[in-house]
């Protein structure tokens, strides 16, 4: 039996079903690529005002920030 | 003789008389004075010898003290000059040792004083990046409509497939 993995996706606004099932696809293709999700992954939609924009997937302990917030502080700290 | 009223046998008794008395004058009177005055002399000059001993003691007392001053001054000036030196030396000491602790404590001064520096302009560093976060993503917050944050997550995704 495979193991599913649960994906949280943080999004700034929330999406609709037919948008978040759109984008869940792409994360899990680009995971898989990754090598960070064998199998199986669930999906599960938080919504987070803060992000700004983009989006964030968690993945157990790993984040993959994509967040506009994110973005806007890799490049003021990376200074 | 007779007719000058002098009479030989008187006289003759007179001379005798005299010598008699010169003879026991002499023997009882002139000696002892002329010893007296023999021993006084010779007394006078042993107190004469020993005055000049004394003098001459004097002199050389005199000689000596003024050699032992002399040696002493010399020996004082040179212990003064000596303990001079041995003060200034010891000053020297002191204030080049002062000087060394007050160099070693500017440079630590100083060298906390630049820790100081950097730390407070790290912290200063860290605020003012802390504050332009939360500005920009304030001014985002109240600018982004959700139709632009849709466009965000749209464009994200892409460059993520890419």
């Amino acid at each position: 039996m495979d193991k599913i993995t649960k994906v949280i996706v943080v999004t700034p606004l929330k999406l609709r079903d037919g948008d978040f099932g759109a984008l869940a696809k792409k994360i899990g293709d680009f995971l898989v690529s990754k090598s960070l999700v064998s199998g199986k992954a669930s999906f599960v939609q938080e919504t987070d005002s803060a992000i700004l924009g983009g989006f964030k997937a968690k993945v157990g302990s790993i984040v993959l920030d994509l967040s506009l917030s994110g973005k806007i502080e890799k490049e003021i700290w990376s200074k | 003789m007779e007719k000058l009223g002098i009479d030989p046998f008187l006289l003759g008794v007179q001379i005798i008389n005299f010598i008699i008395l010169f003879v026991i004058l002499k023997k009882v009177l002139y000696k002892p004075i002329l010893k007296a005055m023999k021993s006084r002399e010779e007394k006078l000059a042993g107190v004469e010898t020993a005055m000049g001993e004394l003098a001459r003691k004097q002199e050389v007392f005199e000689s000596t003290k003024e050699k032992v001053l002399k040696a002493a001054r010399s020996d004082a000036n040179n212990i003064v000059n000596a303990a001079r030196l041995e003060a200034q030396k010891i000053k020297n000491e002191a204030t080049e040792e002062g000087n060394k602790k007050a160099r070693a404590l500017i440079a630590k001064g100083q060298g906390e004083l630049d820790r100081q520096a950097k730390l407070v302009e790290r912290k200063v560093k860290e605020s003012s990046k802390k504050l332009s976060q939360e500005v920009i993503n304030h001014v985002l917050a109240r600018v982004l409509d959700d139709k632009t944050r849709l466009k965000s997550i749209a464009l994200v995704a892409k460059e993520l497939k890419s």
